[in-house]
């Protein structure tokens, strides 16, 4: 029963998540336990990296048909970073995310498939500066631990991606920042009453 | 180390003096174009800033290259009409520009290294330079100032070791000449 009940969850969980059941198949997600953050490569020479600060998003559970689970998840843009304040500012004008006019990034998942014990396959639709683009996310379970509390179980996943930033019109400064975006996303899931029942 | 004194300073120390004053106010200089030029300018400050990495870690070495030439072939003997003051402050003047020759480079490799952009050392553009101290952003509020308040230091002492150089030369002293076609 609990390996079945853990199947159900890992073929949930995809964009982010420290997660607090506020529903038998429904769970908020947000930045409380997770990270979203991204790596870009300049000249072929070196990385750059950066995150969101705020996100937030629903993790509704199917257990009938897992593959119909479903993430929905939305970034405030504005919230985005860089270690120093000067490409953190170049980041949120309007040649990069451009906050003002497009204030969300918003990926909402089509579907959910198990490639392995521990890994997932998440298809979806990840809208940027207003533009929607198929994007896939490739979820792995890495850990399962007890929390601090010593009562709640806690999944850590690893969430990754690739996007190409012109695909989203951002075609600034293409000599120097790679076209490819890595998207990492770090989640600690704490799992609910009804898996620790179990 | 030998004891005796040369009668003039050699062709490498010659040509050492002069590539490293042509390099420190060349590094000086591109140091306030590089950070006036907006970030919008990614790579053009991105080349900038790595010229003026290599001409840092080229004085450093220069400047190592030239201390063990001195201690080699050592130096002409001072001008003897100087009063003793002047040759004092000549010789404290010398000991603070190699000192700082030093020292600012060190500065700017641990202001590049400890700088939170995490922008690689790439001498020449190509050939990485390890950074042994990490990212570090308290660390980086430190040594930034220092470094460059250490850099206007030694063009300022450079200017000064000019300036009285030239006032030797205009008084008749062959100092500046002997450095210059030895």
């Amino acid at each position: 029963m609990r390996g079945w009940y853990l199947r159900v969850w890992l073929a949930l969980i995809l964009l982010g998540a420290s997660a607090s059941a506020s529903a038998a198949d429904r769970y908020v997600i947000n930045q409380t336990f997770g990270e979203i953050g991204f790596t870009v490569r300049h000249l072929g020479l070196f990385s750059s990296h950066g995150g969101f600060h705020a996100w937030d998003g629903v993790l509704t559970i199917s257990p009938e048909q897992p593959e119909r689970s479903q993430v929905d998840v939305t970034i405030q843009a504005p919230s985005v970073y860089m270690p120093a304040e000067d490409t953190t500012a170049l980041l949120r004008s309007p040649d990069y995310f451009s906050v003002v006019r497009y204030p969300e990034i918003h990926f909402v998942s089509t579907t959910i498939g198990q490639v392995a014990p521990n890994r997932y396959l998440i298809h979806g639709t990840l809208t940027i500066r207003g533009i929607n683009q198929p994007q896939d996310f490739d979820a792995n379970l890495i850990d399962r631990h007890l929390g601090p509390d010593l009562k709640s179980e806690v999944a850590e996943f690893l969430v990754t991606g690739k996007l190409q930033r012109s695909l989203f019109g951002m075609t600034a400064d293409q000599t120097f920042v790679s076209d490819a975006i890595e998207l990492t996303i770090r989640i600690r899931l704490r799992l609910g009453e009804a898996l620790r029942a179990n | 180390m030998r004891t005796d004194r040369p009668e003039n300073w050699s062709r490498a120390q010659r040509r050492l003096h002069w590539w490293i004053a042509a390099l420190v106010f060349a590094g000086f200089s591109l140091a306030w174009v590089m950070v006036a030029v907006p970030l919008r300018q990614l790579l053009l400050k991105f080349a900038l800033y790595q010229l003026h990495k290599t001409i840092g870690l080229t004085v450093f070495g220069l400047t190592a290259i030239r201390l063990v030439v001195l201690l080699r072939l050592g130096r002409p003997g001072w001008d003897a009409t100087l009063p003793p003051w002047q040759r004092h402050a000549a010789k404290t003047m010398h000991v603070l520009l190699y000192g700082l020759l030093f020292v600012v480079p060190v500065l700017g490799y641990l202001t590049a290294a400890t700088s939170v952009t995490e922008v690689p050392t790439l001498f020449l553009g190509v050939i990485p330079i390890p950074h042994i101290v990490a990212a570090d952003a308290a660390l980086s509020a430190v040594v930034t100032p220092v470094h460059r308040a250490l850099a206007v230091a030694l063009v300022l002492l450079a200017c000064g070791h000019a300036l009285a150089a030239v006032r030797h030369h205009v008084l008749g002293s062959d100092v500046l000449r002997r450095m210059w076609r030895g």
